[in-house]
């Protein structure tokens, strides 16, 4: 009686086997994901959709698709402070053996910038300049009076990335230009949209 | 006698063709690679196999040697760091000049790492947090009212690198300045943790 049973499960697992020989081939529409941190990724397949967590390597849409229909992954919702772009996201399934999309996200960043008023040339028609340095890592912006309408005018610094802080600071030149400046709304933390209010005021050296 | 002319002419022929094949110095390869993260002038790489060098000097990407090495020439680089900061031959560095081989040649750079941080006087309100760039340091009042706190940034700066720190958070209560003496500033050959912060109640 046991060994029947066996014998059926047997038969029954060469059954499902050689069904899934016959017919059309099944492809599943699948990727890899890169660098994904935040929560709120969906993907979409024409109708199909799928939801990709935060820290997920690879997706997979529930339903699978038949030999020669074609695919298109686009991104229905971007995550939280990331974009996503995907490569290789369509086809027609069995053009290749497998279908194998890359989905790569990185931190939104927004620019930092502001203005600044008073840095004019010298006496003598040099060009003075200010640097502004946002940290150690954040890079810096050199301003010269050349590239600005009687001193006044605006300056771009670096990208922050989404949720860092930033912190400008002047960096006097090596040798004093006769000129102060001094920075204000100089820190904070990027959040969600551009910083463009920083604001540069020079006046001569008292 | 007409025969020995030719000859020697031919033998003088094969053997200009011999020499232009074998490398010995007078080649046409230019032995060239990459460089990255120097910060400082004075980088020298050496070729060991005929002593020629090249200096680099800071937020150079690239270097050339002078000689041109010849097909199948050996060659053999070595990079001499500047002060602060270390630099490895990393890839291709020791190899036989060819096509192949005499542009790939890959030099790092990484400086040495220093602490940055100082001391906060007058604190007694909660909240401070400091920052360089995009690196904080949340900083607490005294245990003791009325002393000094010390703070230290969980990121180190590269010798050679700039800081500058500002006040992301004022304290409850209070505002503090950071004295400019030394903010912002580069990075020298030791630690900087005398940066100076001063707070004052509101």
């Amino acid at each position: 009686m046991k060994l029947s049973y066996a014998g059926a499960g047997a038969a029954l697992i060469l059954a499902a086997t050689l069904a899934a020989c016959g017919g059309k081939a099944q492809f599943t529409v699948q990727g890899s994901v890169l660098g994904l941190n935040n929560a709120g990724l969906v993907l979409a397949n024409g109708g199909s959709t799928v939801s990709v967590g935060a820290g997920a390597t690879s997706f997979a849409f529930p339903q699978q698709i038949d030999y020669g229909t074609s695919y298109n992954i686009t991104i229905q919702t971007q995550p939280a402070h990331m974009t996503c772009i995907i490569g290789g996201g369509s086809g027609s399934a069995g053009h290749t053996v497998s279908i194998q999309a890359q989905v790569q996200c990185t931190q939104n960043t927004y620019s930092l910038s502001g203005k600044v008023t008073g840095l004019t040339a010298a006496a003598d028609n040099s060009v003075r300049t200010v640097t502004l340095l946002n940290g150690s890592t954040g890079g810096s912006v050199t301003i010269g009076s050349d590239s600005l309408t009687l001193g006044n005018g605006d300056f771009v610094l670096p990208n922050v990335a989404d949720g860092v802080a930033y912190g400008v600071t002047v960096v006097p030149p090596a040798k004093p230009n006769g000129l102060t400046c001094t920075l204000a709304n100089g820190t904070g933390v990027m959040h969600e949209a551009p910083v463009s209010n920083l604001t540069l005021t020079c006046v001569p050296t008292t | 006698m007409k025969s020995l002319y030719l000859r020697s002419g031919l033998a003088l022929l094969c053997a200009v063709i011999l020499s232009a094949c074998g490398g010995n110095g007078s080649g046409d390869l230019p032995l060239s690679g990459t460089i990255s993260g120097l910060n400082k002038d004075g980088l020298v790489l050496t070729n060991k196999s005929n002593g020629d060098k090249v200096t680099a000097k800071s937020g150079d990407v690239s270097f050339q040697f002078p000689k041109l090495a010849g097909n199948d020439e050996d060659f053999e680089i070595i990079a001499t760091s500047p002060a602060g900061t270390k630099c490895e031959v990393v890839a291709g560095g020791k190899a036989k000049a060819n096509v192949y081989t005499y542009n790939r040649i890959a030099v790092t750079c990484v400086a040495d790492q220093r602490k940055l941080g100082g001391t906060v006087a007058g604190l007694t309100g909660t909240g401070l947090v400091l920052a360089n760039g995009a690196d904080t340091a949340a900083v607490l009042p005294p245990a003791t009212p009325g002393a000094n706190v010390s703070f230290l940034f969980p990121s180190t700066v590269g010798d050679g690198y700039q800081y500058g720190i500002t006040v992301l958070v004022q304290p409850a209560g209070q505002t503090c300045a950071i004295n400019p003496a030394n903010n912002p500033g580069t990075m020298g050959s030791a630690d900087v943790l005398n940066l100076a912060v001063n707070c004052r109640n509101n």
